[in-house]
Protein backbone atom coordinates (compact mmCIF):
# COMPACT_ATOMS: atom_id res chain seq x y z
CA UNK A 1 0.00 0.00 0.00
CA UNK A 2 1.32 3.14 -0.66
CA UNK A 3 2.05 5.48 1.95
CA UNK A 4 -0.97 8.44 2.13
CA UNK A 5 0.02 11.79 1.60
CA UNK A 6 0.13 13.77 5.20
CA UNK A 7 -2.82 16.54 4.99
CA UNK A 8 -1.22 19.88 4.01
CA UNK A 9 -0.87 22.34 6.67
CA UNK A 10 -1.77 25.69 6.48
CA UNK A 11 0.94 29.37 6.86
CA UNK A 12 0.40 32.30 7.97
CA UNK A 13 -2.24 33.20 9.25
CA UNK A 14 -4.76 30.55 7.69
CA UNK A 15 -2.37 28.34 10.46
CA UNK A 16 -5.14 29.93 12.64
CA UNK A 17 -7.81 28.27 11.40
CA UNK A 18 -6.11 25.11 11.25
CA UNK A 19 -7.14 23.76 14.63
CA UNK A 20 -8.33 20.17 13.96
CA UNK A 21 -4.40 19.52 13.38
CA UNK A 22 -2.14 18.99 16.86
CA UNK A 23 0.79 18.33 18.12
CA UNK A 24 1.89 14.78 17.98
CA UNK A 25 2.77 12.91 21.07
CA UNK A 26 3.00 9.41 22.11
CA UNK A 27 0.39 7.62 23.22
CA UNK A 28 0.84 7.31 27.08
CA UNK A 29 -0.26 5.19 30.15
CA UNK A 30 -1.73 7.51 32.85
CA UNK A 31 -3.11 5.08 35.60
CA UNK A 32 -3.96 1.53 35.36
CA UNK A 33 -5.55 -0.76 37.98
CA UNK A 34 -5.26 -1.14 41.91
CA UNK A 35 -6.46 -4.33 43.58
CA UNK A 36 -9.77 -5.69 44.44
CA UNK A 37 -13.26 -4.15 43.60
CA UNK A 38 -12.29 -0.41 42.80
CA UNK A 39 -9.91 -1.63 39.80
CA UNK A 40 -12.22 -0.27 36.90
CA UNK A 41 -15.19 1.23 38.96
CA UNK A 42 -12.75 3.96 39.80
CA UNK A 43 -14.92 3.83 42.92
CA UNK A 44 -14.21 7.89 43.66
CA UNK A 45 -13.91 7.26 47.68
CA UNK A 46 -11.07 4.90 46.75
CA UNK A 47 -12.02 2.71 49.48
CA UNK A 48 -10.83 -1.02 48.75
CA UNK A 49 -12.06 -2.42 52.14
CA UNK A 50 -9.03 -1.70 53.72
CA UNK A 51 -9.23 -3.42 57.27
CA UNK A 52 -12.91 -4.02 57.31
CA UNK A 53 -13.29 -7.65 57.73
CA UNK A 54 -16.59 -8.51 56.58
CA UNK A 55 -17.05 -6.21 53.94
CA UNK A 56 -15.18 -8.58 51.39
CA UNK A 57 -12.98 -6.58 49.34
CA UNK A 58 -14.73 -3.43 48.51
CA UNK A 59 -18.18 -4.07 49.05
CA UNK A 60 -18.71 -1.00 51.70
CA UNK A 61 -21.59 -0.36 49.08
CA UNK A 62 -24.44 -2.60 46.99
CA UNK A 63 -22.83 -1.70 43.66
CA UNK A 64 -22.17 -5.16 41.41
CA UNK A 65 -18.43 -5.27 41.08
CA UNK B 1 11.63 -2.30 14.91
CA UNK B 2 12.14 -5.61 14.09
CA UNK B 3 9.19 -6.92 16.18
CA UNK B 4 6.86 -3.99 14.41
CA UNK B 5 8.08 -4.61 11.18
CA UNK B 6 7.19 -8.47 11.55
CA UNK B 7 4.28 -7.84 12.73
CA UNK B 8 3.09 -4.70 10.27
CA UNK B 9 4.06 -7.55 7.24
CA UNK B 10 1.93 -10.82 9.00
CA UNK B 11 -1.04 -9.06 11.27
CA UNK B 12 -2.64 -6.71 9.65
CA UNK B 13 -6.34 -6.33 11.30
CA UNK B 14 -7.12 -5.74 15.26
CA UNK B 15 -10.02 -5.75 17.27
CA UNK B 16 -10.80 -5.71 21.09
CA UNK B 17 -11.24 -8.71 22.77
CA UNK B 18 -15.38 -9.78 23.89
CA UNK B 19 -14.49 -8.58 27.39
CA UNK B 20 -12.85 -5.08 26.30
CA UNK B 21 -14.79 -1.70 26.82
CA UNK B 22 -13.36 1.41 25.47
CA UNK B 23 -14.51 4.88 26.46
CA UNK B 24 -13.04 8.71 26.11
CA UNK B 25 -13.69 10.76 28.67
CA UNK B 26 -12.73 14.10 27.66
CA UNK B 27 -9.18 13.89 26.73
CA UNK B 28 -8.35 10.36 28.31
CA UNK B 29 -9.48 7.01 26.66
CA UNK B 30 -10.07 3.94 29.07
CA UNK B 31 -9.90 0.70 28.16
CA UNK B 32 -10.40 -2.41 30.54
CA UNK B 33 -11.15 -5.81 30.36
CA UNK B 34 -14.22 -7.69 32.20
CA UNK B 35 -12.83 -11.02 31.96
CA UNK B 36 -9.34 -10.14 33.48
CA UNK B 37 -10.20 -6.99 35.05
CA UNK B 38 -7.25 -4.59 34.16
CA UNK B 39 -7.84 -1.44 33.23
CA UNK B 40 -5.73 1.38 31.95
CA UNK B 41 -6.31 5.16 31.45
CA UNK B 42 -4.16 6.62 28.25
CA UNK B 43 -3.40 10.38 27.51
CA UNK B 44 -4.93 12.34 24.93
CA UNK B 45 -2.97 10.26 22.05
CA UNK B 46 -4.00 6.87 23.65
CA UNK B 47 -7.02 7.97 23.51
CA UNK B 48 -7.59 8.74 20.10
CA UNK B 49 -6.06 5.76 19.05
CA UNK B 50 -8.55 3.80 21.28
CA UNK B 51 -11.69 5.77 19.51
CA UNK B 52 -10.66 4.11 16.65
CA UNK B 53 -10.32 0.30 17.38
CA UNK B 54 -13.74 -1.63 18.05
CA UNK B 55 -15.51 -5.11 17.68
CA UNK B 56 -14.84 -5.59 14.04
CA UNK B 57 -11.94 -6.47 12.77
CA UNK B 58 -10.20 -3.37 11.39
CA UNK B 59 -7.07 -2.94 8.93
CA UNK B 60 -4.24 -1.02 11.16
CA UNK B 61 -3.20 0.66 7.81
CA UNK B 62 -6.99 1.94 7.55
CA UNK B 63 -6.75 2.97 11.20
CA UNK B 64 -3.48 4.60 10.93
CA UNK B 65 -4.80 6.35 7.94
CA UNK B 66 -7.38 7.99 9.39
CA UNK B 67 -5.74 9.10 12.56
CA UNK B 68 -2.66 10.89 10.61
CA UNK B 69 -5.45 14.17 9.85
CA UNK B 70 -5.72 14.64 13.71
CA UNK B 71 -1.62 15.40 14.03
CA UNK B 72 0.06 18.09 12.42
CA UNK B 73 3.66 16.64 12.73
CA UNK B 74 4.36 12.74 11.94
CA UNK B 75 4.40 10.88 8.90
CA UNK B 76 2.13 7.63 8.47
CA UNK B 77 5.20 5.32 9.10
CA UNK B 78 6.37 7.25 12.35
CA UNK B 79 2.46 7.05 13.51
CA UNK B 80 2.16 3.53 11.95
CA UNK B 81 4.87 2.43 14.00
CA UNK B 82 3.60 3.78 17.30
CA UNK B 83 0.51 2.62 16.70
CA UNK B 84 1.65 -0.90 15.95
CA UNK B 85 3.54 -0.66 19.63
CA UNK B 86 0.16 0.40 21.47
CA UNK B 87 -1.66 -2.15 19.85
CA UNK B 88 1.10 -4.96 20.89
CA UNK B 89 1.22 -3.75 24.51
CA UNK B 90 -2.74 -3.83 24.55
CA UNK B 91 -2.43 -7.41 22.82
CA UNK B 92 0.13 -8.77 25.63
CA UNK B 93 -2.19 -7.39 28.28
CA UNK B 94 -5.80 -9.54 26.96
CA UNK B 95 -7.49 -6.32 25.74
CA UNK B 96 -6.83 -6.95 22.12
CA UNK B 97 -6.55 -9.37 19.47
CA UNK B 98 -4.67 -9.26 16.35
CA UNK B 99 -4.21 -11.04 13.22
CA UNK B 100 -4.58 -11.88 9.24
CA UNK B 101 -8.06 -12.08 9.02
CA UNK B 102 -11.05 -12.55 10.71
CA UNK B 103 -11.13 -16.53 11.49
CA UNK B 104 -7.59 -16.18 13.11
CA UNK B 105 -9.07 -13.60 15.17
CA UNK B 106 -12.09 -15.07 16.60
CA UNK B 107 -9.79 -18.30 17.62
CA UNK B 108 -7.94 -16.27 19.44
CA UNK B 109 -10.70 -15.11 21.84
CA UNK B 110 -10.61 -15.80 24.99
CA UNK B 111 -13.54 -16.53 26.95
CA UNK B 112 -14.43 -17.45 31.00
CA UNK B 113 -14.12 -20.29 32.28
CA UNK B 114 -14.13 -21.64 35.85
CA UNK B 115 -11.26 -24.37 34.09
CA UNK B 116 -9.13 -21.66 33.39
CA UNK B 117 -6.14 -21.76 35.98
CA UNK B 118 -7.28 -18.58 37.62
CA UNK B 119 -10.64 -17.20 36.80
CA UNK B 120 -12.03 -14.43 37.92
CA UNK B 121 -14.67 -15.45 40.37
CA UNK B 122 -12.21 -16.64 42.35
CA UNK B 123 -9.36 -14.42 42.43
CA UNK B 124 -9.69 -11.39 45.17
CA UNK B 125 -6.63 -9.35 43.72
CA UNK B 126 -6.12 -8.11 40.61
CA UNK B 127 -3.27 -5.63 40.84
CA UNK B 128 -1.44 -5.19 37.65
CA UNK B 129 1.54 -6.86 36.91
CA UNK B 130 3.55 -4.21 35.92
CA UNK B 131 2.31 -1.56 39.45
CA UNK B 132 6.05 -0.19 39.88
CA UNK B 133 6.06 1.38 36.14
CA UNK B 134 2.84 3.23 36.84
CA UNK B 135 2.83 6.42 39.02
CA UNK B 136 -0.84 6.30 39.34
CA UNK B 137 -4.10 3.89 40.04
CA UNK B 138 -6.85 4.32 38.30
CA UNK B 139 -8.87 4.07 41.09
CA UNK B 140 -6.98 7.67 42.75
CA UNK B 141 -6.77 9.14 38.86
CA UNK B 142 -10.97 8.31 38.83
CA UNK B 143 -11.58 10.11 41.86
CA UNK B 144 -9.64 13.08 41.04
CA UNK B 145 -11.49 13.35 37.21
CA UNK B 146 -14.96 12.24 38.53
CA UNK B 147 -14.99 14.31 41.67
CA UNK B 148 -14.54 17.74 39.12
CA UNK B 149 -16.77 16.25 36.46
CA UNK B 150 -19.24 13.52 37.96
CA UNK B 151 -19.85 11.29 35.19
CA UNK B 152 -22.17 7.76 35.33
CA UNK B 153 -19.77 5.13 34.97
CA UNK B 154 -22.60 2.50 36.52
CA UNK B 155 -26.21 2.72 36.22
CA UNK B 156 -28.09 0.57 38.11
CA UNK B 157 -31.82 -0.35 36.84
CA UNK B 158 -33.94 -2.00 38.66
CA UNK B 159 -36.25 -3.49 35.96
CA UNK B 160 -39.13 -5.09 37.58
CA UNK B 161 -40.35 -3.94 41.41
CA UNK B 162 -42.18 -7.44 41.55
CA UNK B 163 -40.51 -9.89 43.21
CA UNK B 164 -41.34 -13.66 44.34
CA UNK B 165 -39.63 -13.63 47.56
CA UNK B 166 -40.16 -11.61 50.36
CA UNK B 167 -36.46 -11.92 52.25
CA UNK B 168 -36.98 -11.25 55.98
CA UNK B 169 -33.86 -8.43 55.89
CA UNK B 170 -34.16 -6.89 52.65
CA UNK B 171 -34.13 -2.84 52.20
CA UNK B 172 -37.51 -2.38 49.97
CA UNK B 173 -40.53 -2.84 51.74
CA UNK B 174 -42.88 -5.33 50.76
CA UNK B 175 -45.87 -3.00 50.11
CA UNK B 176 -43.59 -2.23 46.58
CA UNK B 177 -42.90 -5.56 45.92
CA UNK B 178 -46.88 -5.95 46.46
CA UNK B 179 -48.46 -3.78 44.33
CA UNK B 180 -44.96 -4.38 41.95
CA UNK B 181 -44.38 -2.84 38.30
CA UNK B 182 -42.63 -3.91 35.38
CA UNK B 183 -40.42 -0.90 33.80
CA UNK B 184 -42.00 0.32 30.49
CA UNK B 185 -40.20 -1.16 27.52
CA UNK B 186 -39.04 1.86 25.83
CA UNK B 187 -38.42 3.42 29.26
CA UNK B 188 -36.03 0.68 29.61
CA UNK B 189 -34.29 1.58 26.13
CA UNK B 190 -34.16 5.23 25.65
CA UNK B 191 -32.42 5.12 29.13
CA UNK B 192 -29.69 2.87 27.72
CA UNK B 193 -29.25 4.69 25.11
CA UNK B 194 -29.13 7.77 26.93
CA UNK B 195 -26.53 6.61 29.03
CA UNK B 196 -24.68 5.17 26.61
CA UNK B 197 -24.01 8.63 25.03
CA UNK B 198 -23.19 9.90 28.44
CA UNK B 199 -19.89 7.18 28.20
CA UNK B 200 -21.43 4.95 31.03
CA UNK B 201 -19.77 1.56 31.38
CA UNK B 202 -21.30 -0.53 33.46
CA UNK B 203 -25.14 -1.55 33.65
CA UNK B 204 -26.17 -3.40 36.40
CA UNK B 205 -29.73 -4.90 35.94
CA UNK B 206 -31.69 -5.99 38.79
CA UNK B 207 -35.20 -5.79 40.60
CA UNK B 208 -37.27 -6.61 42.88
CA UNK B 209 -36.47 -10.07 40.32
CA UNK B 210 -35.37 -9.22 37.21
CA UNK B 211 -36.80 -12.24 35.32
CA UNK B 212 -39.96 -11.11 36.29
CA UNK B 213 -39.88 -8.68 33.75
CA UNK B 214 -41.53 -10.59 30.95
CA UNK B 215 -39.55 -8.47 27.87
CA UNK B 216 -35.75 -9.46 29.97
CA UNK B 217 -34.46 -10.85 27.07
CA UNK B 218 -35.08 -7.52 24.89
CA UNK B 219 -33.66 -5.65 27.36
CA UNK B 220 -30.66 -7.35 27.91
CA UNK B 221 -30.02 -7.49 23.92
CA UNK B 222 -29.73 -3.78 24.17
CA UNK B 223 -27.77 -3.45 27.03
CA UNK B 224 -25.35 -5.61 24.60
CA UNK B 225 -25.82 -3.74 21.80
CA UNK B 226 -25.11 -0.62 23.42
CA UNK B 227 -21.55 -2.25 24.56
CA UNK B 228 -22.43 -1.73 28.61
CA UNK B 229 -20.13 -4.16 30.68
CA UNK B 230 -23.23 -5.65 32.11
CA UNK B 231 -23.82 -6.98 35.89
CA UNK B 232 -27.31 -9.16 37.25
CA UNK B 233 -28.83 -9.37 40.28
CA UNK B 234 -31.36 -11.86 40.58
CA UNK B 235 -33.05 -14.54 43.24
CA UNK B 236 -31.99 -17.17 40.09
CA UNK B 237 -35.47 -18.91 41.18
CA UNK B 238 -36.87 -18.67 37.54
CA UNK B 239 -34.07 -19.20 35.32
CA UNK B 240 -34.93 -21.40 32.39
CA UNK B 241 -32.41 -22.69 29.98
CA UNK B 242 -33.79 -19.99 27.83
CA UNK B 243 -32.27 -17.50 30.25
CA UNK B 244 -29.14 -19.48 30.46
CA UNK B 245 -28.93 -19.04 26.89
CA UNK B 246 -29.59 -15.96 26.54
CA UNK B 247 -26.92 -14.71 29.31
CA UNK B 248 -24.30 -16.85 27.02
CA UNK B 249 -25.10 -14.63 24.30
CA UNK B 250 -25.29 -11.18 26.23
CA UNK B 251 -21.87 -12.53 28.32
CA UNK B 252 -22.23 -10.74 31.23
CA UNK B 253 -19.40 -9.47 33.68
CA UNK B 254 -20.93 -11.56 37.29
CA UNK B 255 -24.48 -12.65 37.68
CA UNK B 256 -24.54 -11.66 41.38
CA UNK B 257 -27.19 -14.70 43.32
CA UNK B 258 -27.83 -13.98 47.35
CA UNK B 259 -27.38 -18.26 49.00
CA UNK B 260 -28.27 -17.61 52.81
CA UNK B 261 -27.48 -20.84 53.94
CA UNK B 262 -26.79 -24.64 52.94
CA UNK B 263 -29.57 -26.01 54.53
CA UNK B 264 -33.12 -25.02 53.09
CA UNK B 265 -34.73 -24.56 56.08
CA UNK B 266 -32.67 -21.36 57.07
CA UNK B 267 -32.36 -20.36 53.88
CA UNK B 268 -36.37 -20.66 53.16
CA UNK B 269 -37.03 -19.07 55.92
CA UNK B 270 -35.41 -16.43 54.91
CA UNK B 271 -36.66 -15.76 51.52
CA UNK B 272 -40.47 -16.92 53.11
CA UNK B 273 -40.53 -19.12 50.20
CA UNK B 274 -40.92 -22.77 50.51
CA UNK B 275 -38.32 -24.68 47.89
CA UNK B 276 -36.13 -21.10 46.92
CA UNK B 277 -33.21 -22.50 48.09
CA UNK B 278 -33.36 -25.58 45.77
CA UNK B 279 -33.97 -23.72 43.00
CA UNK B 280 -31.69 -21.09 43.63
CA UNK B 281 -28.36 -24.19 44.46
CA UNK B 282 -29.53 -25.72 41.15
CA UNK B 283 -29.49 -21.94 39.06
CA UNK B 284 -26.18 -21.35 40.72
CA UNK B 285 -24.92 -24.64 39.37
CA UNK B 286 -26.40 -24.80 35.67
CA UNK B 287 -24.80 -21.26 35.12
CA UNK B 288 -21.42 -22.63 36.50
CA UNK B 289 -22.11 -25.82 34.18
CA UNK B 290 -22.38 -22.81 31.57
CA UNK B 291 -19.01 -20.93 32.44
CA UNK B 292 -21.33 -18.11 33.24
CA UNK B 293 -19.39 -16.17 36.11
CA UNK B 294 -21.40 -15.95 39.29
CA UNK B 295 -20.71 -14.92 42.82
CA UNK B 296 -22.55 -15.24 45.78
CA UNK B 297 -24.00 -12.84 48.35
CA UNK B 298 -24.32 -13.95 51.59
CA UNK B 299 -26.08 -11.51 53.83
CA UNK B 300 -25.29 -12.17 57.49
CA UNK B 301 -28.33 -12.28 60.16
CA UNK B 302 -29.48 -13.75 63.37
CA UNK B 303 -31.41 -16.91 61.47
CA UNK B 304 -28.14 -17.80 59.46
CA UNK B 305 -25.31 -16.39 61.62
CA UNK B 306 -23.30 -19.65 61.98
CA UNK B 307 -23.91 -20.55 58.15
CA UNK B 308 -21.53 -18.25 56.07
CA UNK B 309 -18.92 -20.57 56.63
CA UNK B 310 -20.84 -23.31 54.98
CA UNK B 311 -21.71 -21.03 52.06
CA UNK B 312 -17.91 -20.02 51.74
CA UNK B 313 -16.96 -23.49 51.42
CA UNK B 314 -19.44 -24.56 48.93
CA UNK B 315 -18.24 -21.15 46.88
CA UNK B 316 -14.81 -21.94 46.94
CA UNK B 317 -15.32 -25.36 45.39
CA UNK B 318 -17.48 -23.95 42.82
CA UNK B 319 -14.21 -21.51 42.42
CA UNK B 320 -16.51 -18.69 42.95
CA UNK B 321 -16.80 -16.03 45.98
CA UNK B 322 -19.09 -15.31 48.82
CA UNK B 323 -19.72 -12.13 50.03
CA UNK B 324 -21.25 -11.32 53.28
CA UNK B 325 -22.71 -8.22 54.86
CA UNK B 326 -23.66 -8.57 58.42
CA UNK B 327 -24.29 -4.55 59.47
CA UNK B 328 -27.85 -4.47 57.02
CA UNK B 329 -29.74 -1.58 55.83
CA UNK B 330 -32.88 -0.52 57.32
CA UNK B 331 -35.92 -0.16 55.32
CA UNK B 332 -35.72 2.83 52.25
CA UNK B 333 -38.98 4.27 54.44
CA UNK B 334 -37.33 4.24 57.40
CA UNK B 335 -39.17 1.28 59.24
CA UNK B 336 -36.53 -0.54 61.08
CA UNK B 337 -38.24 -3.86 61.82
CA UNK B 338 -36.16 -5.76 59.19
CA UNK B 339 -33.01 -4.66 61.97
CA UNK B 340 -34.38 -6.83 64.57
CA UNK B 341 -32.48 -9.55 62.34
CA UNK B 342 -28.98 -7.69 62.75
CA UNK B 343 -26.54 -9.46 64.67
CA UNK B 344 -24.94 -8.08 67.55
CA UNK B 345 -21.94 -7.45 68.78
CA UNK B 346 -20.77 -10.67 70.26
CA UNK B 347 -22.54 -12.99 66.96
CA UNK B 348 -20.63 -10.37 65.22
CA UNK B 349 -16.74 -11.64 67.15
CA UNK B 350 -17.93 -14.90 66.24
CA UNK B 351 -18.79 -14.42 62.54
CA UNK B 352 -15.17 -12.90 62.14
CA UNK B 353 -13.77 -15.44 63.95
CA UNK B 354 -15.17 -17.61 61.28
CA UNK B 355 -14.15 -15.76 58.68
CA UNK B 356 -10.08 -15.33 60.25
CA UNK B 357 -10.79 -19.51 59.93
CA UNK B 358 -12.17 -19.73 56.77
CA UNK B 359 -11.52 -16.72 54.36
CA UNK B 360 -7.26 -16.82 54.37
CA UNK B 361 -7.58 -15.00 50.79
CA UNK B 362 -9.95 -12.40 52.34
CA UNK B 363 -7.64 -11.91 54.91
CA UNK B 364 -4.48 -12.04 53.26
CA UNK B 365 -5.66 -9.19 50.65
CA UNK B 366 -7.29 -7.17 53.06
CA UNK B 367 -4.54 -6.92 55.86
CA UNK B 368 -2.25 -6.14 52.96
CA UNK B 369 -4.01 -3.05 51.82
CA UNK B 370 -2.87 0.79 53.17
CA UNK B 371 -4.99 2.27 55.65
CA UNK B 372 -7.23 4.70 53.73
CA UNK B 373 -6.73 7.32 55.76
CA UNK B 374 -2.68 7.77 55.84
CA UNK B 375 -2.67 11.35 54.56
CA UNK B 376 -5.96 12.91 56.77
CA UNK B 377 -6.01 16.20 54.90
CA UNK B 378 -6.40 13.83 51.88
CA UNK B 379 -9.22 11.92 53.61
CA UNK B 380 -11.14 14.77 54.56
CA UNK B 381 -11.37 15.65 51.26
CA UNK B 382 -12.66 12.40 50.31
CA UNK B 383 -16.06 11.67 49.10
CA UNK B 384 -17.67 8.84 51.46
CA UNK B 385 -18.84 6.93 48.28
CA UNK B 386 -19.54 7.43 44.77
CA UNK B 387 -23.44 8.64 45.33
CA UNK B 388 -23.48 11.64 42.95
CA UNK B 389 -19.73 11.39 41.43
CA UNK B 390 -20.24 8.34 39.28
CA UNK B 391 -23.00 6.24 40.00
CA UNK B 392 -27.49 6.23 39.80
CA UNK B 393 -30.12 4.59 40.49
CA UNK B 394 -33.40 3.95 38.27
CA UNK B 395 -36.37 2.19 39.81
CA UNK B 396 -39.60 0.88 37.94
CA UNK B 397 -41.97 3.67 38.46
CA UNK B 398 -39.03 5.77 36.50
CA UNK B 399 -37.85 7.43 39.92
CA UNK B 400 -33.98 7.90 39.70
CA UNK B 401 -32.37 7.32 43.38
CA UNK B 402 -28.76 8.44 44.06
CA UNK B 403 -28.44 4.91 44.91
CA UNK B 404 -29.99 1.47 44.82
CA UNK B 405 -30.93 1.43 48.84
CA UNK B 406 -31.30 4.76 48.68
CA UNK B 407 -35.34 5.08 47.54
CA UNK B 408 -36.25 7.69 50.07
CA UNK B 409 -34.08 10.35 47.84
CA UNK B 410 -36.53 11.26 44.94
CA UNK B 411 -33.87 12.81 42.28
CA UNK B 412 -36.05 12.97 39.28
CA UNK B 413 -38.07 10.72 37.23
CA UNK B 414 -37.06 9.60 33.63
CA UNK B 415 -40.82 10.47 32.42
CA UNK B 416 -40.22 13.85 33.02
CA UNK B 417 -36.77 14.29 32.69
CA UNK B 418 -33.90 12.88 30.39
CA UNK B 419 -31.08 11.39 32.67
CA UNK B 420 -28.43 13.75 31.76
CA UNK B 421 -30.64 16.79 32.48
CA UNK B 422 -31.35 14.84 36.75
CA UNK B 423 -27.37 13.72 36.47
CA UNK B 424 -26.69 17.52 35.77
CA UNK B 425 -29.52 19.58 37.72
CA UNK B 426 -30.40 17.82 40.48
CA UNK B 427 -30.55 19.79 43.55
CA UNK B 428 -30.14 16.84 45.99
CA UNK B 429 -27.11 15.43 43.89
CA UNK B 430 -25.68 18.91 43.85
CA UNK B 431 -25.58 18.35 47.98
CA UNK B 432 -24.27 14.94 48.20
CA UNK B 433 -21.63 15.97 45.98
CA UNK B 434 -20.72 18.55 49.01
CA UNK B 435 -20.58 15.42 51.46
CA UNK B 436 -16.88 13.79 52.60
CA UNK B 437 -15.63 12.14 54.83
CA UNK B 438 -14.52 15.92 56.55
CA UNK B 439 -18.47 16.05 56.88
CA UNK B 440 -18.44 13.79 59.74
CA UNK B 441 -15.66 15.59 62.19
CA UNK B 442 -15.89 12.54 64.75
CA UNK B 443 -15.33 9.96 61.90
CA UNK B 444 -12.01 12.27 61.01
CA UNK B 445 -10.04 12.00 64.43
CA UNK B 446 -12.06 8.60 64.98
CA UNK B 447 -9.22 5.74 65.73
CA UNK B 448 -11.01 3.20 63.86
CA UNK B 449 -11.87 5.32 60.88
CA UNK B 450 -9.60 2.71 58.99
CA UNK B 451 -11.67 -0.05 60.23
CA UNK B 452 -15.05 1.27 59.12
CA UNK B 453 -17.68 1.11 56.13
CA UNK B 454 -19.97 4.12 57.15
CA UNK B 455 -22.93 4.42 54.94
CA UNK B 456 -25.18 7.54 53.93
CA UNK B 457 -27.82 5.87 52.87
CA UNK B 458 -27.42 3.29 55.92
CA UNK B 459 -27.34 6.26 58.06
CA UNK B 460 -30.47 7.56 56.47
CA UNK B 461 -32.64 4.92 56.09
CA UNK B 462 -32.25 4.19 60.14
CA UNK B 463 -32.55 7.33 61.29
CA UNK B 464 -35.29 8.73 59.72
CA UNK B 465 -33.65 10.45 56.30
CA UNK B 466 -30.54 12.01 59.04
CA UNK B 467 -27.71 10.91 56.55
CA UNK B 468 -25.19 12.23 59.37
CA UNK B 469 -26.71 10.76 61.69
CA UNK B 470 -24.07 7.79 62.61
CA UNK B 471 -25.85 4.84 64.19
CA UNK B 472 -23.79 3.10 67.68
CA UNK B 473 -23.69 0.01 65.43
CA UNK B 474 -21.99 0.94 62.95
CA UNK B 475 -18.97 2.31 65.46
CA UNK B 476 -18.72 -0.52 67.49
CA UNK B 477 -18.36 -2.62 64.56
CA UNK B 478 -15.83 -0.42 63.46
CA UNK B 479 -13.99 -0.86 66.98
CA UNK B 480 -14.90 -4.71 67.05
CA UNK B 481 -13.02 -4.59 63.69
CA UNK B 482 -9.80 -3.23 64.52
CA UNK B 483 -9.45 -5.29 67.72
CA UNK B 484 -9.82 -8.24 65.27
CA UNK B 485 -7.10 -6.96 62.70
CA UNK B 486 -4.99 -6.15 65.48
CA UNK B 487 -4.88 -9.82 67.63
CA UNK B 488 -4.96 -11.33 64.39
CA UNK B 489 -1.52 -9.65 63.51
CA UNK B 490 -0.64 -9.84 66.90
CA UNK B 491 -1.13 -13.86 66.61
CA UNK B 492 1.06 -14.12 63.61
CA UNK B 493 3.91 -12.05 65.17
CA UNK B 494 4.22 -14.24 68.12
CA UNK B 495 4.29 -17.27 65.49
Amino acid sequence: MAEPEKPKQSRGIFKLFNTAMKKYKKAKVVAKNNPQGSYAAGCPAKNTGSGTLGQGGCKDCDRAI
Amino acid sequence: MGVFFYNFKLKMKIRQTKDTFIRRYGNIGYITNQLTKQDCNYNETGADFLEKINRLPKDIDLIVKELLPLYQDITFKELKADFIEFTEDLEKSGFLLSGNNVDELNTKEPSFSYKMANPKTALYDFTNPDKKDVLTESSEFFYEKFHKEPTIFCLQIEVSSRCNERCIHCYIPNAKKDEGIDMELSLILRVLDEAKEMGTLQVTLSGGELFMHKEISIILRHARKNDFSISILSNLTLLTDEHIALLKEINPSLVQVSLYSMKAVEHDAITLVKGSYAKTKNAIERLVAADIPVQISCPVMKLNRKSYKDVLVYANKLRTKAYTDFIMMAQADHNTNNLAQRINLEETEELLKDMLQFDYDYLDSTLQQEPKSRDIEKFKKMPVCGVGVDNICLTANGDYYPCAGWQGMVLGNAYKQSLKDIWGNSEELKKLRTITNGSFPECVVCEARDYCAMCLVRNYNENNGDMFKITKHFCDVAFLNKKMVEDYLETKKIK
